[in-house]
């Protein structure tokens, strides 16, 4: 009794809501969030190389005209998104089955907890009888 | 002694522990770059560390991103913008996803200060995933960021000709361009993988030795970068071998030391040879320490 009350006072605050969702779930859920974040990180990345460089970013342009440049660098925005979102995906799944482990001993702790009450039911429903 | 007070305050030792880390953190920042006085001063961060203590990991590492960033804001909005964008990435980046590495990010600056930095990467790889290397990476950054705007802050604040755009741009380029910098950030990340590969290696010691490994590669990369492409001088010198030297035995004790007071932790291992498989699952002896068994004798009951 004490393990389980342990694990929900400590790492179950943040583990036992995980144990709501099936791990393809959780993960496509966070995967789903992560493409704003994906956008809003490639679209900060893309402001600091252009401070960082401008006569770079100036350069490309001229030499390979507006339309060009522009794709070249809607690519790699492309790809930036949506490397993080599978970066967010495998840190997700990481992160659920680091977790699933003591969520496996947190649930079969609590499979002994009901044993012991059921066996203490029935011994004090004997005695009564 | 040490294990069963931590075992008893558990809780509020790590209330204290942040508390002090966050306090020296921010203390270092402030040195570096207090452009602001009122948030400064010594009570100011004493009362802000303590209030941070109770919130959880990922608020206080975005604390301490936000006092930083606003710090540098009284220096230059140009710098300031550009720090704030930088510090917003990492967190995007990975500390979104591993939270609990924040600390490091935190502790690093005053481990580079007290030019040993080795120690918490050596930790790290010895402990951690590998994939916790980003952490070192953001960390490293962090610091050279800091010190960079420190070094130039009277130019910064000087170059009234100078717009806030190219004001950023100066600390951008300045930041990724230098040599210790970009040396610095090379040699933690093979060290770190050194450490964290040799480590899983199957034999008895193998945490020792991944650091002994990491700490003398580190050494040698520090001193023959320095001399292939820099300018060796004797503090130089004295830093990477001293401080990698005091960085490995802080390292050695942290991970035999400091790490069985994780008396929760219950580790398990998989091994097996020509004819079994072997689940061996270690439960530390301190776990028990606190159970008290009370066996109740019940007698026979005499008949007649």
């Amino acid at each position: 009794m004490s393990k389980v009350a342990l694990y929900e006072h400590g790492e179950g605050k943040t583990t036992l809501r995980l144990n709501k969702y099936y791990k393809t779930d959780y993960s496509s859920a966070n995967f789903l969030s992560s493409v704003p974040l994906g956008i809003l990180t490639g679209l900060l990345i893309g402001l600091l190389v252009f401070i960082a460089d401008t006569n770079w970013v100036m350069r490309v342009y001229e030499k390979i005209g507006g339309t060009g440049a522009i794709l070249i660098f809607a690519a790699g925005f492309i790809l930036f998104v949506v490397g993080y979102c599978f970066f967010s995906l495998y840190m997700f799944n990481h992160k659920y089955d680091n977790y699933r482990g003591n969520l496996r001993t947190y649930g079969l702790n609590l499979r002994r907890l009901k044993k012991v009450y059921e066996e203490e039911q029935a011994a004090e429903n004997a005695a009564n009888k | 002694m040490l294990e069963e007070f931590y075992i008893a305050h558990r809780r509020p030792c790590g209330y204290i522990l942040r508390a002090v880390i966050l306090f020296v953190c921010m203390f270092i920042i402030s040195r570096y770059i207090g452009f602001q006085a009122f948030i400064s001063q010594p009570w100011f961060i004493a009362i802000l560390s303590l209030a941070l203590a109770f919130v959880p990991i990922r608020f206080i590492m975005i604390a301490v991103m936000a006092y930083t960033t606003v710090q540098i804001f009284f220096l230059s909005y140009g710098i300031g913008f550009v720090t704030g964008v930088i510090l917003i990435v990492m967190y995007l980046l990975y500390f979104r996803f591993a939270g609990q590495y924040g600390f490091l990010l935190m502790i690093l600056p005053i481990l580079y200060l007290i030019k040993i930095p080795l120690a918490a990467v050596l930790v790290l790889a010895a402990t951690g995933p590998a994939i916790s290397v980003i952490t070192v990476i953001f960390g490293t950054t962090f610091y050279y960021l800091i010190h960079y705007i420190d070094v130039h802050a009277v130019a910064f604040a000087s170059s009234s000709g100078a717009t806030e755009f190219e004001k950023g741009e100066m600390l951008l380029q300045g930041v990724f361009t230098n040599r210790e910098f970009l040396m610095m950030l090379v040699v933690m990340f093979v060290v770190f993988m050194i450490v964290h590969f040799v480590k899983r290696a199957n034999f008895s010691r193998s945490y020792e030795l991944a650091i002994l490994i990491g700490t003398g590669v580190f050494i040698i990369l520090t001193v023959a970068c320095e001399l292939l492409f820099g300018d060796i001088t004797r503090a130089k010198l004295l830093y990477y071998c001293v401080g990698g030297v005091v960085s490995g035995a802080i390292a050695v004790f942290l991970t035999n030391i400091i790490k069985p007071l994780d008396y929760s932790r219950t580790e398990t291992v998989e091994f097996e040879d020509e004819e079994y498989n072997y689940y061996v699952k270690a439960v530390p002896k301190v776990a028990f320490k606190t159970e008290t068994v009370s066996v109740k004798r019940i007698n026979k009951r005499k008949d007649g």
